[in-house]
């Protein structure tokens, strides 16, 4: 049977595009704990990620924003935004595997809209692929929506997280999955907020999460996650991991750092899901 | 439906209780989020800086208000209508306008002052 061997949850500020291009020294310990998060992955022999992120009006818009959606495809072109994209190459999929975790979560009560082609992956997904070296690894993407009003219930986002865990352990493969969660922590990139880091609500998610009453994030509302500006929306993607590490796994923070040239609070952090 | 949970309509995730500076006001914006989001595309992209305001002028659904945001390059102005700043963002591409450039010229100030003491 296959089994989830890791959870992980990371910012994706597009600023770090620039820093993994450049990689200045000042950037040079965030650079070294996203490579640690690749052969953490690596070192628990994971062959599949289910990527959980947000899409930022790059692959969906307006007219059709799904609350949740998976990407079903054998390989995921990148997003243009505006500039060509942030990497030429193609991050891999697995449609297989990809179409039965989608059936199971269906199966479970979770209506994704499912993108069976042409799915595209922007900064979100991609930057922490790069930066952890994990690229090469196929993808399940899953968007969670946390840009277009209404967006989803934490609690929700718990739930799909554990009924992920559960389509994986139920594949009868001896696939090793692991799940990257990205986004956050707090960030808010126009307007008069534009650029502050909330501290204190990053520290308190970050308290919380590698806590065994992790569950507690399941409560927030999306007012206390906007406390984080914006993109403490985006908290969601990790509370979704959360579910799928369940409460009894150890945490550990690996990286917060408010590096102001990056505009956000940036947060790494492992669930430890204990071996079978 | 028997099933189903009793949902509050007033339920706080409701569209049109955010706050319109805060996220996306998609009642107020969606032409103009058409607009920028049809930039994402290459061909689309050298059309347009080939010749703004013919491409701008070939925009559907745009209100004069939209077309004047668009032709003056004005970001404040379409933060204040409900923008996404993802949106507002691949605009600055394009225009080969920086991060923090995009984010001052919303309204912003660089470098920003702390988010609790401003609440």
């Amino acid at each position: 049977m296959a089994e989830l061997v890791a959870c992980f949850c990371c910012s994706h500020a597009p600023t770090l595009a620039k820093i993994y291009a450049e990689r200045p020294q000042s950037a040079k310990r965030v650079l070294d704990i996203y490579e640690e998060v690749g052969a953490r992955v690596r070192n628990y022999g994971a062959d599949l990620l289910v990527v959980v992120y947000n899409d930022h009006l790059d692959n969906f818009f307006l007219n059709a924003f799904p609350t949740f959606a998976m990407g079903i495809d054998d390989s995921f072109k990148v997003a243009d935004e505006g500039r060509g994209g942030y990497w030429k190459g193609e991050a891999r999929g697995d449609f297989i595997i990809g179409t039965r975790i989608l059936g199971s979560l269906v199966e479970q009560g979770f209506d994704l809209t499912a993108c069976y082609g042409e799915m595209v992956l922007d900064h979100g997904a991609l930057v922490p692929l790069l930066m952890s070296g994990l690229i090469d690894l196929p993808v399940i993407p899953l968007s969670v929506n946390c840009v277009v009003p209404p967006i989803p219930q934490a609690s929700r986002c718990w739930d799909l997280g554990a009924a992920i865990r559960h389509s994986v352990e139920a594949l009868d493969t001896n696939r090793r999955c692991a799940v990257l969660a990205t986004g956050g922590l707090s960030h808010q990139l126009s307007g008069p907020k534009f650029g502050v880091i909330a501290e204190e609500f990053d520290r308190g998610i970050l308290e919380l999460i590698v806590s065994q009453e992790r569950e507690k994030l399941a409560e927030m509302t999306s007012w206390e996650l906007l406390r984080g500006g914006e993109g403490g929306l985006e908290v969601l993607n990790w509370i979704v991991a959360a579910g799928a590490a369940g409460e009894t796994a150890d945490g550990e923070v690996l990286l917060y750092d408010t590096t102001s040239a990056l505009m956000t609070g940036m947060g790494v952090v492992e669930l430890k899901i204990p071996p079978r | 439906m028997a099933n189903s949970p009793k949902v509050e309509v007033d339920s706080e995730l409701a569209v049109d209780r955010f706050p319109a500076l805060i996220m996306t006001n998609v009642r107020n914006s969606y032409w103009l989020s058409r607009s920028l989001f049809s930039l994402n595309d290459q061909n689309n992209r050298m059309e347009y800086l080939a010749d703004r305001d013919r491409y701008i002028a070939s925009q559907q659904g745009l209100s004069q208000h939209d077309r004047d945001l668009l032709t003056n390059l004005d970001l404040r102005g379409m933060y204040e209508v409900g923008i996404s700043i993802y949106l507002i963002r691949s605009l600055c591409l394009v225009h080969g306008i920086g991060f923090v450039e995009t984010g001052v010229a919303t309204g912003g100030t660089w470098p920003p002052q702390s988010f609790e003491g401003r609440r």
